[in-house]
């Protein structure tokens, strides 16, 4: 999304004749930054609530009225919440998963984008409209068979259950790379076909490397929904060491009476992750909302 | 492309990730056997890493693996999870209820014919206990280890503060109700009160109370309930005293005031807190001031207390069943030394006769000098707050919890909430 | 006329083969499974013993179990009194973020930023806000008014206004959406609706409203379908004691189907659910022809890459 904003008012309409209006203008502006910043406040409020509980000693932790500025700083914390839910391992556990379910979207989807951007067959529109359709609904609907399924084929307790699902295109990445696709001429495709170019090196060579940015975003969005995953992970993983993050954050809850600063640093260790992505790759992440948001 | 540079630290965590995995994992050439758990973490690493340890010194060719789950209702669906995909553990450690449970749907093992390869000797074992082990009077689906029963720990702290004379063995609930009035408090003057009497666990205690003053269960019959008897007069009045605690004579906070502090006698709000020998080891290692523990209160002149406890027993999904056998037995046989390790280390009270007895037992060396006979106090009248042993235990369970939130919470009176929970009980009975 | 015969043929086979990524999951995991959902509704089954065929029994259990009515009223609450917080809530801040103002991108920012943490993660900070003695909520609460908060996530009456009061704090990716479709409305409108003396207000609704009604649409039907499926927040604060109001349709599924391992039953439950996806998901397509204005949709800004 371009940075640069018409100059609006509240209906979104723009100031033509400004100096007139300055005081005005003024005086709203000031009522803008004022809401904004306030409510940027408000939703800051509970991270700094979670991070400086996690720094905490228990006693302040457990104070009435609340200590807002931790006294001393204690990172050992963090130390002991690493040690109480076995980081490393959770870490490669959801890794993992996370990491073959990016893979898999970004060939699946772009793959079957380009199947319904391109070629035309028989019953096109109608698969395409089913696909559309299954963005609405819930996998909770298909939950019992699915575990069943697994069951039989005895992939439960590993991580196939939240692997092989997601090698397979999600309608909504396979919607938004067909959009991006039909966005590009297909002179081109119509030039590797005359160089000799089959239907695969096409993709290959054309339109994949010209869907990076659609490629990015999908990529995004797939390391959020899987990182973030818990029922699936509770659903399907049992024992403790293919637990994922979220499995051992979950668990952890009962391992602590009292200790909320533990919990909290625990909680902290948890969050970081998608955050340092999340900063690393912001413009895929409001792009994809944004772009998801205008063609759904 | 910043896409790549998200990609790169994907991969970058995975791979540290594989490789910590690859360092880990070097000659896996023994017996591996699967020990699943549902302690803290002070019980964890007091008493379950110790006793892996000494156990693999002893049999070099096996490796005991640790795992967790701290909360029982999660643990028991984990493990339901895991006997379906027919990827249990070996050895687990169920509770009372859920081994019956377990045992009726053949998902655990018979240990009988271990026991007589081994000619272990049952009766060293309370004899009411280890029938609460059998299935169909026959069939010994797991060793006995321990029996749940409740006491009172308290704050000596907090109560020479107030100047309260300590807890004893030979109290009854109205001696407890007058000694915890003296005990709330606001102790900083800022109009809020901070101290409280005891903590208390609503959803196990009240059963023993319960039992207390009826000498009735909730059913009629352990294995074959086909009566609902908390609808009994007695039974209400007895389920009210327990609400009144909180309510009426304002001793502690409802589970919704407390929030989700698990322990407000860990946390220093509450003098006392009704519970077991499983928090021994956890004040033990993280609390700071000086506690000890007295005899669960007793309703007039009876007492009464928990029989059932937890058992270990060897799944059915396990590859190596004389392997796993030959832990249980480390673990729960008669004076095993797995056994003496447990009492060493403090945890548990036990289910053989002579070992409640051992100076291991009731003096524990290097251990805070407790009360020990305490928790022997009651036994004349075992009972088990799981009720009933049957298939459908869970479901009543959580009909149970949810109906008497509002009782807890002094919204409703006991009398209320039994009058809406009896169709749902009654339901479960005929099998609806 | 052969030759090109060949190729057409050959066309239809690669498209199906490029399509296969999506057809083959979507047929493993979306198709069969819900056609196996409904066979399984039919029966008992515990996944221990045979499964028994039943019939209808298990949808006529369904229709006489309190818990099934009480999970259908508590997501509902939950849904509607949602919705139009957040949508108006968002709309706000997107308005005042689409004002010509300095450090967009730090605001954008903090207002998105909680959307992509963990759920767990995000519900265990909440627990700990909304814990009654220690947490922030009830400490502004007394401060502010010297009453004792109550006890949130205790307390059968504030379970659902805090699961909604909760849910305000997502509101960063409807904003976006919001934000984009603003930006996308050409300043001409408003230019031509100011000379004909429009107020501001006239503006908004004439031209605003009818302008962002795709993304609004969007925005109504996302954020239904995440309310309808609430689960990891409420299995994460409110699982342990199975109180009343935080009997969420989908806790109330998974229960029955992997506390109780019923499985027919609950896959009965599901295929009710799916029903009424189905339905409120074309009763809002059908009202949409009335109010979301199509014409001049804009593009996304998909050439910033």
């Amino acid at each position: 999304m371009a940075d640069h904003v018409h100059e609006t008012k509240m209906d979104g309409s723009a100031v033509s004749t400004w100096s007139k209006k300055s005081i005005r203008h003024r005086t709203w502006m000031a009522f803008v930054y004022t809401v904004l910043i306030l409510g940027g406040i408000i939703i800051m409020i509970p991270l700094y609530w979670t991070l400086s509980t996690a720094v905490k000693e228990l006693d302040q932790a457990l104070a009435f009225p609340p200590v807002w500025i931790p006294n001393p700083i204690v990172l050992g914390n963090f130390v002991e919440a690493l040690k109480a839910m076995d980081f490393l391992n959770q870490l490669k556990n959801t890794g993992i998963i996370t990491f073959f379910g990016i893979l898999g979207q970004l060939i699946s989807s772009s793959l079957a984008a380009y199947g319904f951007a391109r070629f035309r067959f028989p019953g096109r529109h109608v698969l395409f409209i089913i696909a559309l359709s299954t963005m609405m609904l819930p996998f909770h609907v298909t939950i019992i068979p699915r575990f069943i399924m697994f069951q039989k084929l005895g992939w439960l307790d590993t991580f196939l259950p939240l692997i092989v699902p997601s090698l397979f295109a999600d309608a909504l990445y396979l919607f938004l790379m067909r959009q991006f696709i039909m966005t590009i001429p297909v002179e081109m495709d119509e030039a590797a076909r005359i160089d000799g170019c089959s239907f695969f090196q096409t993709f290959y060579r054309i339109i994949l490397p010209m869907s990076k940015p659609a490629l990015g975003i999908v990529a995004v969005f797939t390391f959020l929904s899987r990182w973030k995953d818990f029922m699936g992970p509770l659903i399907y993983i049992s024992s403790q060491r293919n637990y994922t993050l979220a499995l051992g954050l979950n668990a952890l809850r009962h391992d602590f009476f009292v200790e909320w600063n533990l919990l909290m640093a625990a909680t902290t260790i948890v969050m970081l992750p998608p955050v340092i992505i999340f900063f690393l790759a912001q413009r895929h992440f409001i792009q994809g909302v944004v772009v998801t948001g205008l063609k759904g | 492309m910043k896409k790549w540079l998200v990609l790169l630290v994907v991969v970058c965590l995975l791979v540290t990730g594989m490789a910590l995995s690859l360092s880990g994992s070097a000659a896996p050439k023994k017996v591996q056997l699967r020990w699943y758990l549902r302690w803290d973490n002070a019980r964890l690493n007091n008493v379950a890493q110790p006793i892996k340890e000494e156990y693999e010194k002893l049999n070099p060719n096996v490796e005991i693996i640790i795992e967790n789950i701290s909360n029982s209702n999660e643990y028991h669906m984990k493990l339901q999870t895991m006997l379906v995909a027919n990827a249990a553990p070996d050895v687990i450690y169920p509770a009372t209820h859920q081994a019956y449970v377990l045992a009726a749907n053949k998902q655990i093992i018979d240990l009988m014919p271990f026991v007589k390869k081994d000619k272990i000797d049952l009766n060293v074992y309370i004899p009411e206990v280890l029938e609460l082990y059998k299935y169909n009077k026959t069939m010994l689906y797991g060793l006995p280890i321990d029996t749940a029963a409740f006491v009172i720990f308290y704050n000596k702290d907090m109560f020479d503060a107030a100047g309260v004379p300590y807890p004893t063995d030979d109290m009854n609930w109205e001696d407890f109700i007058e000694l915890g009035k003296k005990l709330v408090k606001d102790t900083d003057g800022d109009g809020k009160i901070d101290q409280w009497a005891f903590h208390f666990d609503t959803n196990t205690v009240w059963q023993v109370i319960l039992y207390q003053m009826t000498g009735e269960l909730l059913f009629d019959d352990l294995y074959n309930p086909k009566k609902f008897l908390l609808t009994n007069k007695n039974q209400i009045e007895a389920l009210q005293f327990c609400a009144d605690l909180i309510h009426k004579h304002k001793l502690t906070i409802s589970p919704a005031q407390r929030g989700n502090i698990g322990d407000m006698f860990m946390s220093g709000q509450a003098a006392m807190n009704i519970i077991g020998h499983w928090r021994v080891p956890t004040y033990n290692a993280s609390v700071k001031f000086n506690w000890d523990v007295a005899a669960l209160p007793q309703a007039g002149k009876v007492r009464a207390n928990r029989g059932d406890g937890s058992c270990f027993s060897i799944t059915k999904s396990s590859k190596n069943p004389q392997a796993a056998w030959e832990f249980v037995k480390f673990l729960a046989g008669p004076n095993a030394p797995g056994v003496r390790k447990l009492l060493a280390l403090g945890q548990m009270v036990p289910s053989q006769e002579a070992l409640t007895k051992d100076e291991l037992y009731l003096k524990t060396p290097g251990q805070r000098l407790i009360n020990k006979p305490a928790f022997l106090v009651g036994r004349e009248n075992m009972m088990t707050v799981y009720q009933p042993f049957t298939t459908w235990y869970s479901e009543a369970e959580t009909a149970m919890r949810a109906a008497f939130v509002p009782l807890w919470e002094g919204q409703a009176t006991a009398e209320q909430v039994v009058k809406a929970l009896a169709p749902q009980m009654e339901a479960l009975i005929a099998g609806k | 006329m052969k030759k090109l015969s060949v190729m057409r043929r050959k066309e239809i086979v690669a498209g199906f083969l490029f399509i296969m990524p999506w057809l083959l999951g979507f047929l493993a995991f979306t198709l069969g499974p819900l056609i196996a959902s409904f066979i399984i509704s039919l029966h008992k089954w515990d996944l221990l013993n045979a499964p028994r065929f039943i019939g209808l029994q298990n949808y006529r259990v369904m229709l006489r179990d309190p818990n099934f009515w009480n999970s259908l009223r508590v997501t509902a609450i939950y849904s509607f009194s949602r919705l139009p917080l957040t949508l108006t809530l968002s709309l706000s801040i997107a308005i005042l973020l689409n004002q010509k103002i300095r450090c967009l991108g730090l605001f954008r920012t903090v207002y998105y930023l909680p959307t992509v943490l963990p759920l767990v993660a995000s519900s265990m900070l909440w627990m700990w806000i909304f814990n009654p003695q220690y947490g922030i909520l009830n400490y502004l609460i007394w401060k502010y008014f010297k009453v004792q908060g109550p006890a949130w996530l205790g307390d059968e009456r504030f379970i659902l206004p805090a699961f909604i009061l909760m849910s305000l704090w997502w509101i960063g990716s409807n904003m976006l959406v919001y934000l984009g479709g603003l930006q996308g409305i050409p300043t001409e409108l408003y230019e031509a609706a100011e000379i004909d003396g429009a107020g501001m207000f006239a503006r908004f609704r004439h031209i605003t409203l009818p302008m962002i009604s795709p993304v609004l649409f969007y925005n109504i039907i996302t954020t239904l379908i995440n309310s309808f499926e609430t689960f990891t927040q409420v299995y994460v604060m409110a699982g342990d004691i199975p109180r009343r109001n935080a009997q969420f349709y989908i806790m109330n599924l998974y229960n029955n189907a992997f506390r109780f391992y019923k499985m027919g039953y609950a896959s009965a439950l599901a295929w009710a659910f799916f029903l009424v996806l189905m339905v409120f998901t074309l009763l809002i397509f059908k009202s949409s022809s009335a109010w979301v204005y199509y014409e001049g949709t804009v593009k996304g800004g998909e050439k910033n890459g």
